[in-house]
């Protein structure tokens, strides 16, 4: 069942100069997408590009400038944790404040309330004013209220980086839940582990428009690149040109057989800080690093080619980019980075049972 | 509209909540607490009473002037407290209004309710003061009920208008405290409205809030009916003005979040 639907929307704001004529900006242009129900849509991109615009338009407190959009009801907006909690009233009277804002009506049954009130770990706190309680507190008890709110679609932007680990963990086994319900969950986060490991789903923003809408892996692994792209193309003098990987026999790889690997870098380093190095890590897909090769620290200034070879790269099935940078020497910032075409290293896989380790190991089993 | 006021009622219990929440804040944190509804407005009557009866008296038909003044500050109070807390029920919600999305007349409507509990409590002052002075007709009393309601949709219609311009346009917030102290003097809180020379009582009267005012007076202490053509044309253009407001409101509430 389609839960949530964008048809050619596009929002523009207005933006006021002191000085000069107000300017349009399109913060997001002819988006067009849907989801299902259970779906966990994962939204990706740079600060600016319009991801939490979209959380706005289906929350519903922003309209569109041009084209519709369908959500189903009721909604609950984690666009912020705690919005309308008042500091000056108690933790009982937020919770019902700030459920009613979410639908769970004032008459909400004490069971729910305890409910709440034991998943933000607030038992003893409860008939204190919130503006005594710490920034964690404020925001689980946020989180407790939404999550627990009977909506069909949830829109969180940001917000799961609050509590420790342990509610960390619990934030995620009851996302999960809610999933399973069959609550449509719309997520924006920086944090890849989140978008790797809970979206079914990505899209891939760049200004205002989706570019990708692809599984989390392939979408976070475009996000990259295009990140690199960004990187070090405003100094000059000093980046990471084409990154070309070869197998054993010198022919370009897109499957690595065997364990041999040569890479030829072009890169820049005429207008580099001295000394720096060339560090070259081998990623893969779900952002490990599963090794790593550095030069020397080089402290003359030179521009060109360099050329890796790899003899014993024994990795188990997956897809593997090569990502190079330049750093320095001492204080080991990146300058300017690249990353190679991806390669797969194949294999049996099993999606259930997620990557095989890190290296390839050989074994043998042995029964008495 | 019908579509607009169905999912008003729907929002009933963020109403209920939101105005809960606005009381409880009033009373909580502050030293007096409740002492706080009884001291404002005495202060308050004992000031024009010293003024308009001591000083530069003023005529009330041999009534007693602090019942006399008491019966124009309780609608003022309900008036111009109500709006002033409008204007800002949306500028104080910023961080709200963006966030989660709820018919955004709530705010506004909630100010109004709070101030309609507080106007209950002032009339019951106001009929202790009565019983005092054995002033006031049983009968007629029923006859506030009306008069309260066209006060009421005038300050929400009032309300909705201030609380959305504020929005829009800054000096709306500025000029609202000063255009309630100048309306004080415009209609009929410490003077009776029969000392403004006949021929520009017409004109006096123009302005709903004051007949609506001078309405509630007669009833409680003049012991007369009101003047039927004065109040009824106040009770259309106060709940004229505030289908119109509502309009207007609901018109502009997309652009709330964007202009916060």
């Amino acid at each position: 069942m389609i839960q949530m639907r964008f048809e050619n929307v596009s929002k523009k704001y207005r933006q006021r100069h002191a000085n000069e004529a107000d300017a349009d900006l399109w913060a997001l242009r002819d988006i067009n997408f849907e989801c299902e129900a259970g779906e966990v849509l994962g939204l990706v991109g740079r600060n600016g590009c319009g991801k939490s615009t979209l959380l706005k338009l289906a929350a519903g407190v922003t309209t569109p400038t041009t084209g519709a959009i369908y959500t189903v009801k009721p909604i609950a907006p984690m666009l912020e944790l705690g919005a309308g909690f008042h500091p000056d009233l108690t933790g009982r009277d937020n919770i019902r404040l700030n459920g009613s804002l979410l639908g769970l009506g004032r008459r909400m049954s004490t069971s729910l309330f305890d409910e709440i009130v034991a998943f933000a770990e607030l038992e003893q706190h409860v008939d204190t004013p919130v503006k005594h309680y710490s920034s964690g507190m404020t925001a689980r008890l946020g989180f407790a209220v939404a999550v627990h709110s009977p909506a069909r679609l949830l829109l969180v932007d940001e917000v799961l980086s609050v509590g420790d680990k342990l509610f960390q963990q619990k934030c995620l086994a009851r996302m999960q839940y809610l999933r399973d319900q069959g609550t449509t969950i719309v997520l924006v986060s920086h944090d890849d582990w989140w978008i790797r490991n809970f979206c079914t789903r990505a899209l891939l923003f760049e200004a205002g428009c989706i570019v990708s809408d692809t599984t989390p892996d392939e979408a976070l692994s475009q996000y990259d690149l295009h990140l690199y792209k960004a990187f070090g193309a405003n100094q000059q003098g000093v980046s990471v040109g084409k990154v070309e990987v070869f197998d054993g026999e010198d022919r370009p790889i897109s499957e690595l057989h065997g364990t041999s690997v040569r890479a030829r870098i072009a890169f820049d380093a005429s207008g580099i800080a001295l000394p720096y190095q060339i560090v070259v890590r081998v990623r893969r897909q779900d952002g490990v690093y599963t090794a790593m090769c550095i030069t020397e620290a080089l402290d003359t200034h030179s521009a060109g080619k360099a050329v890796l070879e790899i003899d014993n790269l024994s990795l188990v099935v997956g897809r593997y980019v090569l990502e190079v940078s330049l750093e320095d020497a001492k204080t080991h910032i990146v300058l300017a980075t690249q990353v190679s075409e991806t390669f797969l290293v194949p294999g049996y896989f099993d999606v259930r049972r997620g990557y095989h380790g890190i290296i390839q190991v050989q074994s043998r089993w042995h029964f008495d | 509209m019908w579509k607009q006021l169905t999912a008003l009622l729907q929002a009933r219990d963020i109403l209920y909540t939101w105005t809960l929440r606005e009381v409880k804040v009033r009373y909580t944190d502050t030293s007096l607490g409740l002492a706080w509804i009884v001291l404002y407005p005495a202060a308050w009557v004992i000031l024009f009473t010293l003024l308009f009866s001591h000083l530069v008296p003023v005529p009330v038909q041999g009534l007693p002037y602090p019942l006399f003044v008491m019966t124009g500050l309780v609608p003022w109070f309900f008036f111009s407290n109500t709006t002033s807390n409008c204007v800002s029920s949306l500028k104080h919600n910023a961080n709200l209004i963006p966030k989660v999305y709820f018919p955004r007349e709530v705010l506004p409507l909630g100010s109004v309710l709070v101030g309609l509990l507080d106007l209950m409590f002032y009339l019951l002052l106001l009929l202790v003061a009565m019983l005092y002075f054995h002033v006031g007709d049983g009968v007629k009393l029923l006859m506030l009920l009306p008069i309260i309601m066209s006060l009421t949709a005038l300050t929400l219609a009032v309300g909705l208008l201030t609380a959305r311009f504020a929005l829009f346009r800054r000096e709306v917030q500025l000029l609202v405290p000063m255009a309630l102290q100048f309306l004080m003097y415009m209609v009929p809180v410490f003077y009776p409205v029969e000392i403004v020379p006949v021929h520009l009582r017409m004109v006096y009267l123009l302005n709903p809030l004051a007949s609506l005012m001078d309405s509630f007076r007669h009833i409680l202490i003049y012991n007369r009916w009101p003047d039927w053509r004065a109040f009824g044309y106040a009770s259309v253009v106060s709940f004229a003005l505030l289908v119109f407001a509502y309009w207007d409101f609901k018109r502009a509430e997309p652009q709330f979040a964007d202009r916060l």
